[in-house]
This record gives C-alpha cells, sequence and structure tokens, in this order.
C-alpha cells in the first residue's frame, strides 16, 4: 500500500508507539552461501571510491567499501545501493531499430549493420565531418580510446566530445591557462593536512559525500581548522563552515579579487615566491606585471565587491586573513558553482591567483582541487583527449607537432588527422539542428534531458533528417526514446576496464558478472563498429587490456607519463596516482614539487618547478568581474539554478532504479526562500510553473530557509520534471561549457 | 475526507497493528510471519526525504540523527532502516552496518560471546563513537 506523506504524518504516532514495544532482533540479512568479492570502484561521481563487488549466483548481490582504497572502506547511501542497479526493470536487453516511427527489436547484425551503412553513407555524401561522436565521463577509458581512435584517425574527424564538457571543461582551462598543463597538483592527502577550506561553487556534503566526511574529520582532528564556504545557498555543506558568504548568483569574481586585495593589502602575499614562480597575465599573454596586478586589483576593494556581490565586505576580509595566514595550509575545492558558468575559466584563475599570491600551494594541504563530477571524466575523456580540440595525454588538435606524435603513435599516415578542432558538446547538437551533423553516436550518457535548454535539442535529436544511436544500459532514456539505433550496454560490474578520478588517480574495475540477455560492453560495440566501417586494423583489439598497453605507449614521454601502471599493478593495487613512468615507481601524490614529481629535477634549487609553460612559471590572470549571461530583470524578475541533490545522480536513470532512492528526492522541486513564496503568495507543495525565455516547466514548492532570497534551485535528477526546459545554452568562450548555474526566470502559481 | 481515504488510512492503521504484533513476537523470540516484517509505510516515489517527515512526525529521532555524524555526513534513514513498507527494518541488521564498518562488525561479531548489536555501544540515531572502550582493535584491510 503507498500512502502520501499527509497520510504518513498522521499515522507515523501509531506506529512509533508500536515500534517502542520492542526491538524484533532479526538475524543478518547476509544471503546464505558463499559470496565471491571482486575489487572494483563505484560507479558514480569523480571521487572514486573504491569498493567490492560481492557476487553470489551469477548476480550482483552486495557491495563493501575498500578499506585499503583512499575512502577507507566508506560509501555514500548512492554508493552502498550499487546493487539494485544491475538488474532494474528497464535494463536494455536487445538492440532496437526505428522501423515507421516505432522502435522495434532488431538482431545486432540488424542494427550494426545500419548504424554502419548510415555512417558510411553520410561520410561518401557530405564528408566526415558530417558524423560525430559524444561520449561520457563514465565510460571506461578503454572504450573512451577506441572511440576517439575510431573517429578521429579511422574516420577522420574531430567530431568527438562528451559530456565533460558540461561538467569540468572549465576547469581544464583553467588549469591549463594557469600552469600550462591541466589536472590537479594536489591530492585527497592534502585535505588531512589543511588548515583552511576554501570551498567555492560547491556542495561537497551532497554532491561528493567521502571527500566531505575526509574534511570533517580533518575538522574534528586539526587545530583550528576553518572552513569558509562562498555559495549563494546555505547547503547541507555549510553545516561544517566557520563561514558562510552568500552572495548574489556570478559575482563571486568580485569576491576572489577583492580577497586577492585584501591579501596584498594585509601583507600576506609571498613576495619571494610570486618573484619566483609567477607570471601575470590579461586576455590570453602572460605579458603584465606584479604592478599591473596590484593596479588592477586596487578597485576590488572588499566594500566594493560586497555591494557587487550583496555580502558583508567584513566576510570577504575574514575569508582573506584566514586564507592568507602565515603558516597556514590552505585548500581550496570548486565544482560545477565555479565551471557551469559563460565566465568559468576566469572564475578557476582567480582561485589558482589566491594561491599563487600567497605561495600556498605544492605543499602538504595547500593545493588548489578541482572537484569532479563523474567517475572518468578525468581519466577517459580529459586525459585520453577524448574532446573535441584535444588528442591524447595534453596533445592539441590544432598542433601540427602533436598530429604527427599521433600519427606515428597510431601508425596512420601523415596528414590522417584534421587540424581544425571539431564541434564541441552544444556545437554537436547545433550542428544537427542546422542539418550539418547527419550522424550522432551517443555513448553511455542522456543529453535528452542533460543540455541545457534541452528542448531546443531534443527536436534536432528526433528529427528524421538526423540519425542517432544511442548505446545504453537502460531504456527508455530522454535520449534512447528520440533514436533510431538504441544499443544494449553492459553496465559497470559487467565489464573491465580502468577509471580515472578527480585525484589523478587511475584504477582498474574488474568484470564481476555477466552482461543480461543480448548486452554487450561499448568496448565489443566501438570495436564492432570499427571493423564495419572498415578499420579493423585501426582497432585490432580483442580485450581491453590490449587497448591499455598501447594506452601506456601514448602516455610515455608525457607530462601524464604513467607507462609504469601496468594492468597487472593496476589488479594488485588501490589506485595509483600518476605521473608514474617506471613499473617501480610508487605514483605522485604532488605534481611540481622536487622530490615528488618525476618531472622536476632532483637538483632543482627551488621547491616547485611549474614546468607546464615555456617560462617555468605559473599565471596569475587580470580577470575582472563580468556579470552572467543572463541576469534577471523585470520579465524574468528572479536567478535560477540547478545541482545536485544527495540521493541522485546526474539524468537519475541509476538511482531512480533504486527503491530507497526513489522514495527521497526523486521528484525535482523548485526550493525558494521563504519571502519569495510569501511574495508570490505560494507556500510548500503548492504547484508553480516556472518560465524563461527558453521553456517552463511546473513543480512543487518547497521552502528552504538556506535559500538566498530571489533564488530558485531545482535538482537536475528528475525526468518527468526536467530542469534543462528552462536553462540557457549560452557558453564560456573558452571552455564551451554552458552556464546551467544561473539564468533569469518568472514563477507564478500554477 | 472522502470514504476512500478514511478507507485507506483505517487499512494502512491495520497494516500498522498487525506490523507491531509481529515485532512484539519477535522480540519474544518467536520469527514473525513474513508479512509482519514492515512497521512502516510505503511512501512511494517522493519529492521529500525521510528527515523531512520525520522532523513532524519523530522529532526525537530526527534530532538525534541529524546532529550525529551520520546526520551530517548524510547517511540518510534507508541506509541502516532500509526502505519502507515491507523492506522496511526497524532494527537495523549488522549486515548493513558492515557495508561501511565491516572490520568494526567482524571484530564484535567473532569475538567469543560476540557482541551483536552495534547499537549496544553506540547509541541509536546519535551513534557517538565511544571512547577508550573500543573492542574493535586495528582496522582490517583486504578482501572481504
Amino acid at each position: 500500500m503507498t500512502v502520501s506523506r499527509r497520510d504518513f504524518l498522521k499515522t507515523t504516532a501509531a506506529a512509533s508507539a508500536l515500534a517502542a514495544l520492542g526491538s524484533p532482533g532479526r538475524a543478518l540479512a547476509s544471503p546464505a552461501g558463499p559470496m565471491t568479492w571482486t575489487k572494483s570502484v563505484c560507479r558514480y561521481c569523480g571521487t572514486g571510491c573504491g569498493l567490492y563487488v560481492g557476487v553470489q549466483d551469477g548476480k550482483v548481490k552486495a557491495v563493501q567499501g575498500d578499506r585499503d582504497n583512499h575512502n577507507a572502506g566508506f560509501l555514500c547511501l548512492k554508493g552502498f545501493l550499487l546493487p539494485q542497479i544491475m538488474a532494474a526493470p528497464d535494463r536494455h536487453l536487445h538492440p532496437l531499430v526505428r522501423t515507421n516511427g516505432k522502435l522495434v527489436r532488431a538482431s545486432w547484425d540488424e542494427a550494426m549493420g545500419l548504424v554502419a551503412s548510415r555512417f558510411k553513407e553520410a561520410i561518401e555524401k557530405h564528408g566526415p565531418d558530417a558524423v560525430g561522436f559524444y561520449g561520457s565521463g563514465q565510460g571506461l577509458t578503454e572504450e573512451t580510446y577506441v572511440a576517439n581512435k575510431l573517429f578521429k584517425a579511422g574516420l577522420r574527424t574531430n567530431n568527438v566530445d562528451g559530456n565533460p564538457r558540461l561538467c569540468m571543461a572549465s576547469a581544464t582551462a583553467g588549469y591549463v591557462s594557469t600552469y600550462g598543463k591541466d589536472e590537479p597538483m594536489g591530492c585527497y592527502e592534502d585535505i588531512d593536512h589543511a588548515d583552511v577550506f576554501l570551498i567555492v561553487g560547491s556542495n561537497t556534503a551532497e554532491a561528493h559525500p567521502i571527500l566531505f566526511r575526509r574534511i570533517v574529520q580533518r575538522k574534528e582532528k586539526g587545530k583550528g581548522v576553518k572552513v569558509i564556504v562562498l555559495d549563494p545557498r546555505r547547503t547541507p555543506t555549510s553545516r561544517i563552515a566557520d563561514l558562510h558568504i552568500s552572495f548574489t548568483p556570478g559575482t563571486d569574481l568580485a569576491i576572489l579579487n577583492a580577497m586577492a586585495n585584501v591579501l596584498l593589502g594585509d601583507g600576506l602575499a609571498d613576495e619571494a615566491f610570486v618573484k619566483g614562480h609567477v607570471a601575470f597575465g590579461e586576455g590570453a599573454e602572460a605579458n603584465k606585471a606584479f604592478e599591473d596586478y596590484k593596479r588592477f586589483l586596487a578597485e576590488y576593494t572588499p566594500a566594493h565587491a560586497a555591494q557587487v556581490a550583496g555580502c558583508n565586505p567584513e566576510d570577504i576580509v575574514k575569508a582573506a586573513r584566514w586564507f592568507g595566514e602565515k603558516g597556514r595550509a590552505a585548500m581550496s575545492m570548486w565544482t560545477m558553482g565555479l565551471n557551469q558558468r559563460t565566465k568559468g575559466v576566469w572564475a578557476n584563475n582567480l582561485v589558482h591567483n589566491l594561491h599563487l599570491l600567497t605561495g600556498k600551494i605544492g605543499l602538504p594541504g595547500s593545493t588548489p582541487l578541482s572537484l569532479t563530477g563523474q567517475p572518468n571524466a578525468c581519466g577517459g575523456v580529459r586525459d585520453g583527449g577524448a574532446l573535441s580540440h584535444l588528442l591524447p595525454y595534453g596533445r592539441l588538435v590544432a598542433n601540427e607537432k602533436h598530429r604527427e606524435e599521433m600519427e606515428k603513435l597510431w601508425g596512420v599516415a601523415k596528414g590522417t588527422l584534421a587540424p581544425k578542432p571539431g564541434l564541441s558538446a552544444m556545437d554537436l547538437f547545433r550542428g544537427m539542428e542546422e542539418g550539418k551533423l547527419k550522424c550522432l553516436y551517443v555513448m553511455c550518457t542522456n543529453p535528452g534531458q542533460s543540455l541545457p535548454n534541452v528542448d531546443r535539442y531534443r527536436k534536432a535529436m528526433a528529427s528524421e533528417s538526423s540519425f542517432l544511436v544511442v548505446a545504453e544500459a537502460y531504456h527508455p532514456t530522454r535520449t534512447s526514446e528520440l533514436a533510431d539505433v538504441v544499443l544494449p550496454a553492459a553496465l559497470w560490474a559487467e565489464k573491465e576496464g580502468v577509471y580515472g578520478c578527480t585525484e589523478r588517480r587511475y584504477q582498474l574495475l574488474a568484470k564481476a558478472v555477466e552482461p543480461p540477455a543480448e548486452a554487450r560492453t561499448d568496448f565489443e560495440i566501438l570495436c564492432e563498429l570499427a571493423r564495419r566501417l572498415g578499420h579493423e586494423k585501426l582497432i585490432p583489439f580483442q580485450k581491453p587490456e590490449e587497448a591499455w598497453a598501447e594506452i601506456l605507449t601514448l602516455s610515455k614521454g608525457t607530462p601524464y607519463d604513467f607507462s609504469g601502471m601496468t594492468r597487472e599493478r593496476l589488479r594488485d593495487s588501490h589506485g595509483l596516482l600518476w605521473p608514474l613512468p617506471a613499473h617501480g615507481h610508487p605514483g605522485t601524490k604532488r605534481r611540481y614539487v622536487r622530490g615528488e614529481d618525476p618531472l622536476v629535477p632532483a637538483a632543482h634549487p627551488q621547491r616547485v618547478l611549474f614546468y607546464g609553460r615555456p617560462d617555468k612559471r605559473a599565471v596569475i590572470w587580470l580577470r575582472p568581474h563580468k556579470p552572467p549571461e543572463e541576469v534577471p530583470d523585470a520579465a524574468y524578475p528572479m536567478y535560477f539554478t540547478t545541482g545536485r541533490v544527495m540521493e541522485h545522480w546526474h539524468t537519475g536513470t541509476m538511482t531512480r532504479n533504486c527503491r530507497e532512492l526513489r522514495q527521497a528526492n526523486s521528484e525535482a522541486v523548485a526550493e525558494m526562500h521563504p519571502a519569495d513564496a510569501a511574495r508570490l503568495g505560494v507556500k510548500s507543495g503548492d504547484l508553480v510553473r516556472i518560465s524563461s525565455r527558453r521553456g517552463h516547466e511546473k513543480f512543487q514548492v518547497r521552502l528552504a530557509e538556506g535559500g538566498r532570497p530571489g533564488l530558485v534551485f531545482v535538482h537536475m535528477h528528475d525526468d518527468q520534471r526536467m530542469c534543462n526546459r528552462i536553462t540557457i545554452d549560452a557558453v564560456d568562450p573558452v571552455s564551451r561549457q554552458p552556464e546551467f548555474k544561473i539564468c533569469a526566470i518568472k514563477v507564478e502559481k500554477a | 475526507m472522502t470514504t476512500a481515504r478514511t478507507k485507506k488510512i483505517a487499512s494502512f492503521l491495520a497494516l500498522l497493528l498487525a506490523a507491531g504484533g509481529g515485532a512484539a513476537c519477535a522480540a519474544s523470540g518467536k520469527s514473525p510471519p513474513a508479512t509482519t516484517r514492515g512497521v512502516h509505510p510505503d511512501v512511494g516515489a517522493s519529492a521529500d526525504t525521510c528527515s523531512a517527515c520525520h522532523a513532524d512526525a519523530t522529532p526525537e529521532v530526527a534530532r538525534a540523527w541529524r546532529n550525529g555524524r551520520h546526520g551530517l555526513e548524510l547517511v540518510e534513514c534507508f541506509v541502516c532502516h532500509g526502505s519502507t513498507g515491507a523492506d522496511f527494518r526497524l532494527q537495523p541488521e549488522l549486515g548493513s552496518c558492515a557495508g561501511c564498518h565491516p572490520s568494526e562488525v567482524r571484530s564484535v561479531t567473532r569475538a567469543a560471546g560476540g557482541i551483536q548489536d552495534c547499537f549496544s555501544c553506540h547509541p541509536a540515531h546519535a551513534l557517538r563513537p565511544v571512547k577508550n572502550s573500543s573492542p574493535h582493535g586495528k582496522t582490517e584491510g583486504g578482501r572481504p
């Protein structure tokens, strides 16, 4: 029997009274009989928690955290419930092909034959850039590698991108512009040494709960540890905050510049570090001096920034002084609050500026650590170069030398790789809309729900003029329902491969069970597609470990060098951090640091060497505050923002299949401040219609005391009430990442 | 209130009473019948969380959880108590605890005359660590 919340509240008193009669004390719930345990990694966020998969009778029955991994055996509630995603009723079991407008069951041969013929036809008629691949930070490294190699070196198009473009492209561009190389230099262990945490644009408690747990532990054990949270909303993360600064969405650039202003004014800059390791720049050139930076910052007084941001100037001063206090280690963490912005790269630069100005970098507990949203966005897509402007391991499409290197490594003729970057995520779907992109292969992701301004692109995906292939473990999803071919993909413990998480940690997920029915691994499907497209010599792999052996050779000699990370070592380890350039190398906790990073000469006279840039300096960028693309006005007077909640993940295809999670927060609601609700004449549970210039959706109201007046939050996980009907598809001009976090709306009682 | 709604709540209360009987039966050492495992109604898909309802329905429990380590780190009710309806476990099983605390559970269940219930030392919902009296010994790693 199902009851409503109201019924529940009326009757729970009776239940509680009965419960008080006594505790049943039932037996353990462990299934009878032996369980085999296979070492793996959590399927969800970018924390990369190690776990063991418990299998009985060929089915995943349990998971248990890996004590020997960084997570010390702990899993969040989503990870704890992973077994339920495997045998879900909507697991996709057989290939489907659209026939007369309907998806009907087909054989693998029929489905793959159709995919190959449509891709061949499009390339023959319109050229290689008429096709594309849209991948995922959830695919295994070997899967993403096969797709990237097939499309770029085989089909000769750079139209290879993926959902990390929606997630962390601004973090990537932030690291590259500041240090010359992508990926964080620090590691999770830095949490155990930090004295001050600056958490900005991250609801760590809900989005990265196991890292939040580690911060909690540090705060309990460390002496006078301070936590500063910058977030327009007061989220569960702020429960451990010593200082929470709420601000008008999009104004954190002014706050971060004002913090730098205070650091300079209070003598908290490390002038020797700046002199030895830092360059200054504006626009795209490192052509400025320290004095220019000081003049630039003069405008950003705490009072001015507070006026722009709608916060207290004293709080900005306090945050800067805590961050900059001499002798104390400072660690920053951020995620989508900074990245999903049209000024996302600049916001990233401004966080790095604080570390470079104070020299609080490359020391235990002092590091800027971008938190990643997906389990293999770093390892598979970002490092593996499966974005439209990249080639593997730091190489660029637009760099002739890099193309030649890759052509040699891949054994293809010089000139095979196209010199022009391909279409990035939003541009792929705009290409479909314009009729230029004829065929798109989507793997392990759900753009029909996750793209901003989604209805615009759903029309393009559904159009008869485009051919959409979706390889998915579940059906229907909001993307597979639009597809021309839906291929049943194996899921998580049904396959083997490597994941690389936030801290440059690579880990092997071993296969624990067989895929159900006709499902196949994405690796097998892509290898089969390569054969059908005539590229069996380029993609000769029978097993993922053969691809991994090739991947190791591509990393060799690059700043990523993990050529010592053999399959055997990965099987035996509980995660390894690159660089790891030789079999016996232990891995690298902190990059750019003498004595830790193998790329820094042991005899280097200084403690760090920013070898990523030609001048061996990191750049403090002069980035002014600029408003977001869309701000409230008379017609759309409120801010709208989106994000995650604890119980669900991404588009909910997995978490909605867990009974406990379906019962908690599965319906997206409009969280708003009580003052806004009163002004609108609505109360908790009332239905409101939220509209932007792009679309509208209806949600129940939930009053949020921690909300900011004038701001509405809706989570991204509900496939029926899609927040992305409302979000804006404007992108950062450098990273091409959309501004999911901020747009203007009006709210009306429905 | 409509007749249908009255009937719905009446039948729900009947289920609760049956479930309570089961609980009492189990407490007295007899196995409860399979149909009486649940003492929590099935709430279905929801826009709320457990703690949102329980802040009203069982405020002391909700407060103890929220102010404890599990509440701070958002280890929500269902991790220990299971889902609602038939899957609900009034008394969390050690198997649930072992998902995150396998070594600690093993250390107490293996001991001679082993403790069978984490909550005899760690107060339910607050689940505070107990100082200076740990029976758990050194944390074990390795394969389960």
